[in-house]
């Protein structure tokens, strides 16, 4: 007797249950409703009729369902994740960056992760309206972020290959670009057209050499590395990283600041310029 | 916790089904004992005061069928059911990670340690409503404070705001040797994706700045008030051929000549001073304080020969 109750379930609960699953899941017609619930039955169990009365047993307890679009899915959930005032401007902070730095598909992306995050709250988090935003945005930021170069093509019919950096956004959008060495902001309106190239450039700027720097002393026990480092040797007093793809003079900038506590060991060009750089400034001092 | 629709306008309802939803919804927000869903099915009127226990085991199964993993009601639980995991979570991609990541580096880039902790119990909030471990993990390495004992940043957060002074027990990084120092507190700051106490060594008045990794824990906290008196450096310097070159918030530009700039900047302290002026190289001169000017020198001098001249 025990045995059997412990298996006892009722299939009224499991088929509510299994629909507010589905329409945590995903914005569905009631046919489409239906049809995929269905999808899992060994026999069909759900019809029409079912499924609006699960749908308003979910609704009887304060869950959200409204129908836009001939579509139902969960805006709210009253047990589900607990937003605070505070926490819904963290996340329009969020969305006011996104929306100013970011492409159209990194908005649409973000978008869909917030609309899927509000499923699951007490709290309708805004949704952003995605503007007809240039689908030239679309192409430099996937540029950016596959590590492509990219040549542009300006209304006035000049080309530019260059490195694609970064969106900005200051009353007027422009492209942060590198070429010849230089950053440059361009202008997004007088462009025509981008075409991204098979070439790709180092993930941290221009620059795909590999850096091999030794630290000593303190610095050596508390550095922390970059994403772009490894740990190649442990020698007594110190250690050697790997840096790869850091942008040349931030690195430089970087590795200055921490003075006689880190000497280059490789490429031997770098080493050089080091010397170069540390000699050059002592004879700003007359030294 | 539920907000209960009117009933007039609901044609049909399933009242096994309201049972299950409130059951998941108990559990989601806990664990509980049978007396106490029992206690909430009765006040929502699901279910008869007289009703069963195994009505509500029986509901419970059915939470199992769906996915649930429910633990079993035992005397280490405390006699309470425990929701252990279920499918009614958000399911993330790799691509909402990557571009959350991306948009909260943006803010990061100029957050200070208060928005940063704001950020990390938002995650840490959300990351309780993830499905799967691995997912979860992803969605909590985005914060920039992960690995920090948010508890002590948010106290130490506070002292500064008052500048209190603390007995901090800090772990020398160089020697490895805990000791005790007495701080008077500053700030907290966010630099280099570290998060550093800035503030006075009350036992010589010296300004001092340390990495929060550091920090074991605050001994005490001293109820007289001392006053804190930040000395910052200011140093003169001269750059050239500093097209590239973008100037801290602390720096200022006196003069523009023709190819060159005198700046005059303010650090917290002459270590910052120093690394910030060796960074420069050779674009920077330092021309004013003389004690600077020479430590810089000094320090040049040593890296010349680790490369040998």
């Amino acid at each position: 007797m025990g045995n059997s109750l412990a298996i006892k379930k009722n299939m009224s609960s499991i088929q509510v249950l299994k629909t507010l699953q589905m329409l945590l899941e995903g914005n569905y017609t009631m046919a489409e409703l239906v049809k995929k619930l269905n999808e899992n039955e060994r026999i069909p169990l759900f019809n029409h009729s079912v499924v609006s009365k699960y749908i308003n047993t979910c609704r009887y307890l304060g869950i959200e369902i409204p129908k836009i679009h001939n579509k139902y899915f969960v805006s709210k959930l009253p047990f589900g994740l607990d937003l605070s005032l505070h926490d819904t401007e963290l996340i329009d902070r969020l969305k006011t960056v996104v929306k100013t730095k970011f492409s159209e598909r990194a908005n649409k992306r973000f978008t869909s992760f917030l609309s899927r995050l509000s499923k699951y709250s007490n709290k309708r988090i805004v949704r952003i309206n995605i503007g007809d935003e240039d689908k030239l945005n679309d192409e430099f930021e996937q540029a950016v972020q596959e590590n492509r170069k990219i040549r542009l093509m300006y209304k006035t019919k000049e080309v530019l290959e260059c490195i694609p950096a970064q969106i900005v956004n200051n009353k007027k959008t422009y492209f942060k670009i590198i070429a010849d060495g230089e950053e440059k902001l361009v202008l997004t309106e007088k462009i025509a057209g981008i075409e991204i190239l098979d070439k790709r450039f180092g993930m941290f700027g221009n620059n795909e050499q590999e850096v091999i720097f030794k630290l000593t002393g303190g610095l050596a026990k508390r550095y922390s590395m970059r994403e772009n480092e490894e740990l190649i040797d442990k020698p007594s007093g110190g250690i050697v990283i790997s840096n790869k793809g850091e942008n040349k003079e931030a690195l430089f900038m970087r590795l200055l600041r921490y003075d006689s506590c880190c000497e280059i060991i490789k490429p031997l060009e770098y080493r050089d310029e080091m010397k170069q750089i540390i000699n050059d400034t002592l004879s700003n001092y007359g030294e | 916790m539920f907000l209960t629709a009117e009933k007039e306008d609901l044609n049909q309802i399933s009242l096994t089904g309201l049972r299950a939803i409130l059951l998941l919804g108990l559990l989601m927000t806990g664990p509980k004992s049978l007396e106490e869903i029992k206690k909430t099915f009765v006040s929502y009127k699901v279910m008869e005061n007289r009703g069963s226990d195994d009505i509500l085991r029986i509901d419970m199964n059915s939470l199992k069928h769906v996915g649930c993993v429910i633990s079993r009601s035992t005397q280490k639980t405390g006699h309470k059911y425990v929701l252990k995991d279920h499918p009614f979570a958000l399911k993330l991609e790799d691509e909402d990670l990557k571009v959350l990541k991306r948009v909260y580096n943006s803010v990061k880039e100029n957050a200070d340690v208060e928005l940063l902790i704001k950020y990390h119990l938002l995650f840490e909030k959300i990351s309780k409503h993830i499905y799967q471990e691995d997912s979860k993990e992803k969605f909590l390495g985005i914060s920039a404070l992960k690995h920090y004992d948010i508890d002590m940043l948010k106290s130490l957060s506070a002292y500064c705001k008052n500048n209190l002074t603390l007995d901090l027990l800090y772990v020398n990084p160089v020697s490895e040797k805990e000791r005790r120092l007495c701080v008077i507190t500053d700030k907290l700051v966010f630099k280099n994706d570290k998060v550093y106490l800035y503030g006075n060594n009350a036992d010589n008045d010296k300004t001092i700045v340390l990495n929060f990794r550091f920090i074991k824990k605050i001994l005490s906290i001293r109820l007289t008030k001392d006053k804190l008196e930040t000395q910052a450096v200011t140093v003169k310097f001269r750059l050239e051929n500093s097209d590239s070159v973008v100037l801290a918030e602390e720096e200022s530009i006196l003069e523009a000549g023709d190819g060159y700039f005198i700046v005059e900047g303010r650090y917290y302290n002459e270590f910052f001073a120093i690394q910030r002026m060796l960074s420069f190289g050779s674009k920077c001169t330092v021309l004013e304080p003389e004690t600077l000017k020479n430590a810089v020198v000094e320090k040049l001098k040593e890296m010349r020969n680790l490369y040998g001249k």
